[in-house]
Parts: structure tokens; sequence; C-alpha cells
């Protein structure tokens, strides 16, 4: 009878809902909240959802020689709100502390008013209907890259990554996004005719606000943004094109805004006449 | 007492099977864009070139090139011949010390740009492997070579500008940088901000 009474105590233990932690597969919808530590990689299998209720802090740590970071096959819905945002984050400080989120033939997904920081990449994303909205990438070494689509990344700000966005044969509709603070803004590397970039402040990004890639010989459509002055000659001192390289496709960045998008995440950033547009509410916060 | 420990063992499988399916080894997942395979020899400088391939190529084209490390030329070409590798690293005297084991037999000359010159046209008639831009380096016994990135003909069909990118390297490698280089780091994480600040300062990248 002990033996019996042991034994359901046991199971009865195993069966008892856990915080969600650790590392392994999620095989069935799931809904994260709160604090959650994640250990190496967790994947979300094909047919299962991971749901992220708004105000959640995932933690990413390694396991061993493993980064932290989700592995998506399935679906990841992670709304939060402008009040309660969601954060993906180290549990450790540092750059490259963490991996990244890769989804690849996943369900339609979702992610909106986000942050991601010490990622390696934030979001790595193949062949998967995804939206990206309302969402901070900030100090990663990558922000978000991506193949394929159906992508609508929109106004997201990107600020203190080595490369905000990087598309390789994207299908995509980047808009009202704000690219500042980077090395370089948005790398092309190849395949530009699924993207559609427009609308966005793509300005104050240190080696350039655009790259387009060596083995990429065709141009590149990117009018109607913002990149930080009205002078053509200072917009194409920032552009990697075939104005430099002879081998690289062009990039056709006219017609251009003469002033920045309003209503796009603001960050200090080169505004009309040599001026500096504040950060939102005036604060300040390290970005790095 | 029979049926009580057929019990708790039943118990004890379902358990232990929850906590394999809950706590099973992430699944490492690599990108499915493409991926440049770079052949290796395994020692210090080579290591330091190496990197400096890598950067240079994720940087400059958003291709990933990962390195295989191999012991000695032979087990390097055999990979290639299979189709396991895209491009190498290679120089003249390692390629000259293995040239039977390969299957290349060329006539060592005392200027290892004749060397060079051989081995190219033998490598690339024999083996469909082509040697791009040279840079001067000390190979076996501190003996001076050239060493190159030999790439794949069939790899080209793939990757039609990759020489162009590959050949930018040259002009600034040479015995002294790349052992500079090599001297610089003792770590993986090291030796790839090194190479980053190689090629930036050289507005590689």
């Amino acid at each position: 009878m002990k033996m019996k009474r042991a034994a359901l105590f046991i199971l009865l233990c195993l069966l008892t809902p856990r915080p969600a932690a650790g590392s392994g597969l999620i095989a069935s919808d799931t809904l994260w909240s709160g604090v959650v530590r994640v250990e190496g990689k967790i994947t979300v299998q094909k047919g299962s959802t991971l749901s992220i209720a708004p105000g959640t802090v995932i933690k990413f740590s390694d396991k061993g020689d493993e980064k932290g970071g989700l592995n998506i096959f399935g679906r990841i819905v992670a709304r939060g709100t402008q009040g309660q945002r969601i954060v993906f984050t180290s549990d450790k400080k540092g750059q490259e502390a963490w991996d990244e989120i890769y989804i690849n033939s996943a369900g339609p997904s979702v992610i909106s008013w986000a942050d991601f920081r010490h990622a390696t990449w934030g979001m790595h994303v193949h062949f998967t209907h995804m939206e990206i909205s309302h969402c901070r990438f900030i100090g990663n070494e990558g922000g978000i890259r991506f193949r394929s689509g159906p992508m609508l990344i929109e106004e997201n700000l990107f600020t203190g990554n080595h490369i905000g966005i990087r598309a390789y044969f994207g299908e995509a509709m980047i808009r009202r996004n704000t690219i500042s603070g980077n090395n370089i803004g948005i790398f092309v590397s190849q395949g530009p005719e699924g993207l559609q970039i427009s609308g966005n402040n793509i300005a104050g990004n240190d080696w350039y606000n655009l790259r387009i890639g060596d083995f990429e010989p065709k141009p590149v459509r990117v009018s109607g943004n913002w990149w930080g002055s009205p002078e053509q000659s200072a917009i194409e001192s920032r552009i990697y094109d075939k104005r430099r390289d002879s081998h690289v496709g062009e990039a056709i960045y006219r017609p251009f805004l003469a002033a920045p998008v309003e209503n796009s995440p603001a960050v200090s950033m080169p505004g009309p006449a040599g001026s500096i547009i504040q950060k939102e509410n005036g604060q300040k916060e390290d970005f790095k | 007492m029979k049926k009580s420990f057929f019990f708790f063992f039943l118990v004890f499988a379902l358990a232990s099977s929850l906590l394999a399916a809950f706590s099973g080894v992430g699944v490492s997942q690599a990108c499915v864009g493409r991926i440049l395979r770079m052949g290796v020899v395994d020692g210090r400088s080579s290591r330091a070139v190496a990197e400096l391939y890598i950067v240079l190529i994720a940087e400059r084209t958003g291709t990933t090139a990962k390195p295989v490390f191999f012991k000695n030329d032979q087990l390097m070409y055999q990979a290639a011949a299979k189709g396991q590798l895209d491009f190498l690293i290679d120089d003249t005297e390692q390629a000259m010390a293995e040239a039977d084991a390969i299957g290349v037999r060329v006539g060592r000359s005392s200027a290892p740009e004749k060397t060079y010159l051989a081995l190219k046209g033998a490598f690339e008639q024999r083996l469909g492997l082509i040697w791009l831009a040279p840079f001067p380096m000390r190979g076996l016994n501190g003996r001076s070579a050239l060493g190159a990135p030999v790439i794949r003909q069939k790899a080209l069909q793939n990757f039609p500008a990759l020489p162009r990118v590959l050949n930018m390297l040259a002009r600034f490698l040479n015995t002294g940088s790349v052992e500079r280089l090599a001297a610089q780091t003792s770590s993986e994480a090291g030796l790839k901000r090194a190479a980053e600040n190689f090629l930036k300062e050289r507005r590689l990248i």
C-alpha cells in the first residue's frame, strides 16, 4: 500500500504543470507567461503552437556548448501590448549571449510589441507567413534575417545591431520601421525581387544604410524611404551598390522622402538640414 | 506484493517516458540558406587565414562559410573529390609534399611562383580545381610558399562571383600579416574579432 502511494506521489509530481523552462520539445499547444528561463534550445514541433502572454520575459542561457534559443516548426503567437511588452533576452549580459528564434516552414506566426536584446540574430525566418510589428531589436548581432515569406515587418525599431535586417530571396513588405544606429541598416544579400521596402526611416547607420551583397548584380528597389538627408550625394554615401562596385546591383532609391516618416518608432537619428531627431518622449536609454 | 510491484513498475515506466519526452536534447537547426563548405588543413596560421575568408564572405555576401578541418592535404582533397567541399585553402609547399597522394605529379621549382603556376595548371586539368590569386606565406619546414584559395569548378556554377570576393584578400596577405594575426589570438571569439579588425582596417568590409 505504501509503495502504491509513493508511486502515485511520483506520478503526480511529474504530471503537475511546471514552469515553462529547461530545454527540449514542445509537442502540444503551450502558453508561456511570467518569467521563462530557456536553457539551450526548445523546439516547437509542427502542429503545436507556442503562445506567449503580454509582459512575459524569456531569458536564454547556454546548455553546454548549445546556445539558448527557440526552433519553431509549429507556430509562435507572441502578442505583447504597448504597456506590457514581451522581452526576449539573455540570462547574462553581453553580445551574442543567446542564439536566435529560428522559424522554418512554420504555420502563420505573429510577434508584436516585443523586445529582442543580446541575440546572435533576434529572428531567423524561412518559408513562413510571419508578421513582426511594433518590436524593438536592440544590441543584437543582427535583428531579422529571412528567406522567402511572406513577411510583414512593420513599425519596428532596429538600433545598436551589427545588421538591422538581412534578406535572402525574401518576399516581404517592410514599412514604417526605424532602422538607425546599426552598422548596416538593411543588407540585401541576394534575390531582391520580392521585397517592398518603403516608408521607412533608414538613417544614421554607421557603415551603410543599405548594403547590396557582392553576389547580387540586379537592381534593388528601395524608393520612398527617408535616408537621413534630402541630398543625393549624402544618401549615396551611405549606400553600397553599383556606384561603389560595378559588379553589384544598383539601389533604386529615388524618389525618396524629404523628411522622416511620422508615426514610426523614434530614435536619435539624422533629420532634415542636419538636425537630430530625439528618441520618443525625450527619454535617454542606453541601447547598447 | 507482486501486484504492487507491477503497479510501481508501470508508474515508473510512464514517468520515465514523460521525462524523456519533455527533456530531450534540443534539436540544432542549420540555416537552409546557401552554405559554403571550406576545407582547411588544421594549423594555427591556416585557422587564421580561414577566419579571414569566413568573415570576408559573410560580410560582403551574407553567405555563411563553414570551415571543415583536416589532418592533411590528402584527406582534404579526398573530401573535395567527393563534392563535400566548395573550396579549400592550400599552399604550394603542402600541395607539393602530398602531390603524389593527391594524384597530381608536378615538377618542383625553386621559385614558389613557378610551382604555383605548375600546380594551377595540373589541378585545373586533372582535378577540376582552380587555384585563385596567391599570397606569400611560410609553408612546411619554414620554406617560402604561396597560399591560395582553391575552388571546385562545380562550385562556380552556384557561386559565380565567389572568385572575385576571394581574390580581394590576396594582396593584403603575406607571411608577416598571417603570422601576426595567428599570434594575436588564442580563442575562437578572439580570432573572429581580430579577423574583423584586419578586414575593416583594409576597407574590405
